[in-house]
């Protein structure tokens, strides 16, 4: 830890206290994610293994580069790119609305990141505003890989105790545990409208019934005919029939028709029908993105 | 995180009740099944490490109700009364739940598949009530307690046998079995992925799965070329035991055979163990390691797997229990420390299972050809002179011997331009992996690495490794031409 100053605190991570840093021999900004390693544990947590062992793999400009992991018998210490503040923070720190195209761009890099991940067999599966983080030249990246898992095709059935409860799609809130790339879909989905509406949260359930409710308001209560085999999930309950309020102008009134139209392919309750990243990157609301974003690749 | 607080609902709560039912008959059932057989296991194996007793089991009764067998646990410490505890309150967040099987099932037929629901359910319902009945005569577990340092092969009492343990493996396989099913038919997907560029004469064989999320059409072509690049990334080299002072490819095989046992004993699942196998060969590619630490080497390869690949991983206790207290947890967790650090944290290379399904698919296999192919394919972990080959290329050579055998086709006639496209693999280059797999398994008889050749006599493996075509002409014929 001698190559590491620590500065301050930034935040809880998932499995880990997280420090912002400076490395004494370049001086160069860092974030350290420290996860304690106490003598009675089962050794190194399943969460950070997964995290260190899919993150040395992805390595993208829209996800969080992992420089360095320090392990010593008392604490396992992981060496992040810093960046200046996560999403949450950042709709915090807003004077006013958003800007559209900001809400374009980070959309954007948000769906190459995620089909990044996609591509390469991984779930993120906690997609929410805190773990995404912006750097000042307005660059997203995807963060906390903790709950995030490699899948295997066909995919197998995976815990149903995943993504935090206002950005879970409703097929893992009815406790699907066979689900794909779309979980991550819908989480993005969510995080757009949040964007739109300068974080105001779309979904801000207090349980799971009151969360499927908000849900279901919007986008109409789900049947065998909208979404067959929704009545067979291992935790389906009949719920109110509210029919779809066409009312998405009123939900994201600044967001055009074309983004409008992106957020209902996401926010689609059938995970079979919901939106994959690499086709909402090229959806039409995208056409007029400022090109230096769409070409800045890893 | 106020979010997650909320997260003890009704689904999850559903989801670990469903998860108890199988463990609690789990459990009984090898308790069952140990007191009634004592030594099925023992004859075939020269030696092994296992102490595959009930105890093991009872870790997977995480939260059932295990009071009447009070006896067992005070006897063994497997932190059972840690595990109750998991009955009040929901299990972490990021804990994942065991699907032995599932997704292999998934890519073939439904119909198969619903039959073989049907079979276990009676086979399982019998076993759980012999198992009650001898779960009263035992006092305690029976112990196979040997060492692989010092090879000493005490055989007295035994373990379970590996065909009822398999049996209850599908449990848990068959219950979820029937949500994949019926998610199978979700819906249709409307979205086009982008159309990949194929040569003329190459069928695509994703372009019906759109509707079929769980195969991924979207990505598969993307992944299997990622998957492809990693196994290259992180090759085993030929021999790449040559510079261990002790450590030689037969105390590999020693090794890599009793973690066979091992994952069916904690009901692991197979990708796991492949991970393992795969761990321990990169590890022993550089590091020096000697001959009492091998064990050592291969339950540590085993945690990591698990915590990689598993909803719900082993303790490191029961990790040391059945290497016989060889080691202290202490010394498990200092092994996983440096297997880490030594490896990069470099554990997403791929598994020869994952290919192996891609390539029965293309060659629209049956589920008894995919059960052979992976069978080929587990005997060739075992054996040190395969190692050094790509996943791919095990799969590959895997799936069209396993092709070979079960249609009467040749060789040329099972490897078609689909085959050899998609595994990128012309037929000239598997054909020397083709002729040694069947030398292996011809010589299966002669081994004293038996734990892979058991695994695949059972039923739910369509007992492959039992198949007449084996001892045949065909196979003679490959040995030695």
């Amino acid at each position: 830890m001698q190559k590491y100053e620590k500065l301050e605190k930034i935040g809880e991570g998932t499995y880990g206290t997280v420090f912002k840093a400076k490395n004494k021999e370049n001086h160069e900004i860092v974030a350290l994610k420290r996860v304690r390693l106490d003598d009675d544990d089962e050794g190194v947590p399943s969460s950070a293994l997964r995290e260190i062992c899919l993150l040395k793999e992805l390595k993208h400009k829209n996800i969080v580069r992992l420089y360095d992991v320090l392990h010593s018998e008392k604490k396992l210490t992981l060496v992040f790119e810093h960046c200046d503040q996560d999403l949450k923070k950042y709709f915090d720190s807003l004077n006013g609305e958003i800007d559209l195209d900001v809400v374009k761009s980070f959309m954007y890099q948000l769906l190459r990141g995620l089909a990044f991940c996609h591509s390469h067999n991984v779930l993120h599966r906690d997609l929410k505003p805190q773990n995404l983080l912006i750097n000042k030249n307005g660059e997203l990246k995807l963060a906390d890989f903790g709950l995030a898992r490699a899948f295997g095709i066909p995919v197998k059935c995976y815990s149903a105790e995943v993504v935090t409860l206002w950005y879970r799609p409703p097929d893992v809130l009815f406790g699907a545990k066979l689900y794909t790339t779309s979980i991550d879909m819908w989480s993005a989905g969510c995080i757009f409208a949040e964007l739109a509406n300068s974080g105001r949260p779309l979904f801000p359930g207090s349980d799971v019934d009151d969360q499927l409710k908000r849900i279901f308001k919007l986008l109409g209560t789900p049947n065998e005919d909208t979404w067959p085999g929704v009545t067979q999930l291992p935790d389906y309950k009949p719920l109110p029939i509210y029919q779809p309020s066409l009312g998405l102008a009123q939900i994201v009134p600044r967001l055009s028709a074309r983004g409008r139209d992106l957020l209902t392919r996401l926010l689609t309750c059938n995970p079979a029908l919901r939106m994959p990243a690499d086709d909402a990157m090229a959806h039409a609301y995208f056409h007029d993105l400022n090109p230096s974003v769409k070409n800045d690749r890893c | 995180m106020e979010v997650q607080n909320h997260l003890q609902d009704q689904e999850n709560i559903n989801g670990v009740r469903g998860k108890l039912n199988i463990t609690r008959r789990q459990g009984t059932a090898l308790r069952g099944a140990l007191g009634e057989i004592s030594t099925n296991v023992a004859p075939i194996r020269d030696f092994s490490m296992v102490k595959a007793t009930a105890a093991n089991f009872e870790r997977k009764a995480k939260c059932a109700n295990i009071k009447s067998y009070n006896h067992i646990q005070s006897k063994i410490d497997t932190g059972i009364s840690n595990k109750n505890k998991v009955q009040s309150t929901r299990p972490p967040l990021r804990r994942e739940e065991s699907t032995a099987g599932l997704a292999t099932r998934a890519a073939l037929h439904t119909q198969a598949a619903v039959k073989d629901c049907k079979n276990n359910t009676k086979e399982s319902s019998n076993i759980v009530q012999q198992a009650k009945k001898a779960a009263h005569d035992i006092r305690k577990p029976t112990k196979l307690k040997e060492n692989v340092a010092s090879i000493r092969p005490v055989l007295k009492e035994s373990t379970v046998s590996l065909s009822k343990l398999k049996i209850n493996e599908n449990l848990s396989v068959k219950n979820i079995k029937k949500s994949d099913v019926r998610e199978n038919s979700l819906g249709r997907c409307t979205n086009e992925p982008a159309t990949p560029v194929l040569p003329p004469n190459i069928e695509d064989i994703d372009a019906k799965d759109h509707n079929k999320p769980i195969l991924m059409s979207t990505y598969i072509k993307d992944i299997y070329r990622y998957l492809t690049e990693l196994e290259k990334k992180y090759p085993v080299e030929t021999d790449h035991l040559k510079k261990q002072p002790v450590i030689t490819g037969t105390m590999r095989a020693t090794l890599i055979d009793w973690l066979v046992e091992l994952q069916t004993q904690f009901s692991l699942l197979h990708e796991t163990w492949q991970i393992c196998v795969g761990i321990i060969d990169l590890y022993l590619q550089v590091v020096n390691v000697q001959k009492d630490r091998l064990q050592l080497i291969g339950v540590t390869a085993m945690l990591i797997a698990c915590k990689y690949e598993e909803i719900y991983a082993p303790n490191v206790d029961d990790f040391v229990y059945v290497s016989d207290n060889a080691y202290t947890k202490e010394d498990i967790i200092k092994c996983e420390r440096e297997m880490l650090s030594k490896l990069g944290f470099h554990l997403t290379r791929p598994i020869p299972i994952s290919f192996l399904r891609r390539f029965v698919k293309v060659a629209q296999g049956t589920s008894k050809t995919h059960h052979l192919a992976k069978y080929f394919v587990d005997l060739c972990l075992v054996d040190y002179s395969m190692a050094h080959y790509h996943p791919s290329e095990l799969a590959a050579a895997a799936v069209c011997l396993s092709m070979h055998i079960l249609t009467n086709k040749s060789l040329e006639e099972v490897w078609t331009p689909s085959l050899a496209y998609y595994s990128s693999y012309e037929l000239n280059h598997i054909d020397p992996i083709i002729r040694n797999i069947a030398k292996i398994v011809k010589n299966v008889g002669k081994s004293k690495h038996k734990a892979v050749y058991n695994k695949y006599l059972d039923p739910t493996l369509a007992k492959v490794s039992g198949l007449p075509q084996l001892k045949s002409f065909a196979l003679d014929k490959l040995v030695l031409s």
